[in-house]
């Protein structure tokens, strides 16, 4: 049953770690929290719920939440911190928030405030692995997290736009000398952001067999406490800790108490922040580390 | 005047009301003319907005039938609605407002536990008669009487009995009990759970806990899985029930899921959550939408062919039962309209409403307990086709 636990844990800490990998990109490039970001992810999954309802296949809806996701960010970019003062750090957040608010109460408005039941994908896949088992929505889960990971980690590290993104974060005034269209950039960080949060979404709607027009807020926490603990701006260190929080998580639920679960992991993240406050793979991290 | 078995005196009037015409008859308040008015208590907002929709969909179709027929001796019954948004401070201001500007007979709602407890300790301090159609908390009235009234019986009282029969009826030897424990109607299901355990010498070999919010069940299904036990217990509201029941399939458990009747009365939620996984659930019932009770049935199926619904909801049928429960009180002890003498009026209805014996109306059979929660029949549903449906052959 151990090796089953640890498996869940894993599978819960691979969704959070996408919707946290865009809460880092956003930090890198903006040193701003996105605080929508948890209401684009829960947007992204009623609108893959809806397609899937209507018989389209999964990879149909998958699209359209990243989709939506991208759209979504790209509309909170240019209505919360593309305007917004630099002087006023503290505006674009709740800025972003208001979007979240937003976002939540048109949901409620046009789908209604019940849950909305996901479908199952590949219902008849179950592989026995020996010391766990595994569903077909848990590979679908569990490859497309672990694929959009790497896709991410190879985009920033490989490519000319994510070079850019790199050096956005590292010092925006010097790569804009160098001619580097920054706003551009920014714009296209915002983008992928929404396009991890919409398949988080989307990919946790899957793994809790619905999804509900309140789970943004709760989406928004989580990723917090992951970049909280892995280091603000660490592809690695979200990774890292997402896996963490998670299989702590479910660790907690199922040998402790579930009232217990997410008190663990505030004890947690706040041990970090008096210890390291940087996080496990915070500022001192190579500029590869940070997005 | 009703105690004593006097179901026909009951089902005469409620025929009379509801069917047979009456306006004109003589007897009752005014000749005509006048208004009845009943207030009802509705929340638009919350986990039981749907509930509470359905409820006034009740109430107003019992007045759309009472006043097709006649109204009360000719004078027209009004339904004034106010609606609480789920909020505590909203019901304490709307119940004295419908007590005092709209000069209500009695009050029909809310459907829930938690806004019943603050609507109907409200209503009893202004003695003003109060009727939920569907609260079923233990105590909600604990503060309510002797004005408040509730057509659900509590769980505990209803599901026992039914539940007990049906573990030994299929043979269960072996359970397990997930619990939302953040819910004190759930920590009494849970609590329920393991008594009917115990009493039919089932064992319990696993318990898992959750709290109201939670997305994921996969932990608690593993370690329940992992005990293989032969029934899975579901002390948890019906959407979360539901996403219990998928995840559970979907980790290839195969125990029965067992409900007490709070499943059953929320069970569109539970089969929308759940899916085809909830198909084989059995829970507690205490009320059929398709009883073949000879007053209830007809009822029944003029309000299915009215409204269009293939299974009238129960807390129509309670709201619907409740305001002719009134309307009834109001005929037979001819209580003048218009808010004439309003307090003895009330007085009286809520004397009634204690006294009333085996009402028989949409709902089927009803006598009110000396808390004033409904005593109900006790029956055995299981998901049959997306749907709770009564299995009479175990009932």
């Amino acid at each position: 049953m151990l090796g089953q636990q640890l498996f869940n844990g894993v599978l819960l800490g691979a969704t959070f770690a996408l919707v946290a990998l865009g809460f880092n990109l956003v930090v890198g490039a903006m040193d701003r929290l996105n605080f929508a970001l948890g209401e684009t992810a829960m947007v992204s999954a009623v609108v893959g719920a809806v397609l899937m309802e209507t018989g389209l296949p999964f990879a149909v809806a998958f699209l359209a939440a990243i989709a939506t996701g991208g759209l979504l960010a790209v509309i909170v970019y240019v209505a919360s911190f593309r305007y917004v003062s630099d002087r006023f750090p503290t505006a674009s957040i709740l800025s972003s928030l208001g979007m979240g608010l937003v976002l939540t109460a048109v949901v409620v408005k046009v789908f209604g405030s019940d849950q909305r039941s996901v479908p199952d994908v590949l219902a008849g896949v179950d592989l026995d692995l020996g010391l766990f088992r595994v569903s077909g929505a848990q590979l679908v889960i569990i490859v497309l997290a672990a694929l959009m990971t790497v896709g991410l980690y190879v985009f920033l590290d490989r490519t000319v736009w994510g070079t850019a993104i790199r050096g956005v974060s590292d010092d925006p005034t010097m790569v804009a000398l160098l001619g580097v269209p920054v706003q551009r950039v920014i714009l296209l960080t915002f983008t992928l952001s929404g396009v991890l949060a919409g398949a988080a979404g989307l990919l946790t709607g899957l793994a809790y067999h619905s999804v509900s027009p309140f789970d943004g807020f709760t989406s928004t926490l989580t990723a917090l406490m992951v970049i909280v603990l892995g280091g603000l701006g660490s592809v690695t260190g979200g990774v890292i800790a997402a896996l963490v929080i998670g299989v702590l998580q479910t660790l907690t639920v199922a040998y402790l108490s579930a009232t217990l679960r997410d008190l663990i992991v505030f004890v947690l993240v706040g041990i970090v922040l008096l210890v390291r406050p940087q996080g496990l793979f915070g500022r001192n991290a190579g500029v590869l580390e940070r997005v | 005047m009703l105690r004593g078995g006097r179901a026909a005196v009951v089902l005469a009037a409620a025929l009379a009301l509801t069917a047979c015409g009456g306006g004109g008859e003589p007897g009752g308040g005014e000749p005509g003319g006048g208004v009845y008015r009943i207030g009802v208590v509705t929340s638009s907002t919350g986990p039981f907005a749907a509930n509470h929709t359905t409820m006034v969909a009740g109430a107003e179709y019992a007045v759309k039938v009472l006043n097709e027929n006649g109204g009360i001796n000719g004078n027209k019954v009004e339904l004034v609605t106010v609606d609480g948004q789920n909020n505590p401070t909203s019901l304490a201001t709307l119940i004295p407002q419908l007590a005092t500007r709209d000069q209500v007979y009695a009050i029909v709602g809310p459907v829930d536990s938690a806004g019943c407890e603050i609507a109907c300790a409200t209503a009893n301090k202004l003695e003003v008669p109060i009727v939920s159609p569907g609260a079923g908390r233990p105590g909600v009235l604990a503060n309510s009487r002797p004005y408040g009234f509730t057509l659900a019986q509590p769980d505990a009282a209803n599901s026992t009995a039914v539940l007990s029969k049906a573990i030994r009826d299929l043979g269960f030897t072996t359970a397990a009990i997930i619990t939302d424990e953040a819910n004190a109607t759930t920590k009494a299901q849970a609590d329920l759970f393991t008594q009917i355990f115990a009493d039919t010498g089932v064992q319990v070999v696993q318990r898992a806990t959750f709290a109201s919010g939670d997305s994921s069940f996969a932990s608690q299904i593993t370690s329940i899985a992992a005990a293989d036990p032969d029934v899975l217990a579901l002390a948890a509201g019906p959407d979360d029930a539901g996403r219990i029941a998928r995840e559970a399939r979907s980790q290839k458990l195969r125990a029965t899921f067992l409900g007490t009747g709070a499943l059953q009365s929320g069970g569109s939620a539970y089969v929308a959550a759940g899916g085809e996984a909830t198909e084989g659930t059995i829970a507690a019932a205490q009320y059929d939408p398709h009883s073949s009770n000879p007053v209830a049935a007809p009822l029944l199926e003029k309000a299915q062919a009215d409204t269009g619904q293939a299974d009238i909801p129960l807390n129509f049928a309670y709201a619907f039962d409740a305001v002719n429960m009134v309307a009834t009180l109001i005929k037979e002890k001819n209580l003048a309209p218009d808010g004439t003498d309003i307090a003895n009026a009330r007085r009286q209805i809520q004397e009634g409403l204690n006294a009333m014996d085996r009402y028989v109306g949409m709902a089927d059979v009803t006598t009110f307990a000396e808390d004033g929660t409904a005593e109900r029949p006790q029956l055995r549903s299981v998901v049959q086709g997306g749907k709770f449906v009564i299995d009479k052959s175990a009932s």
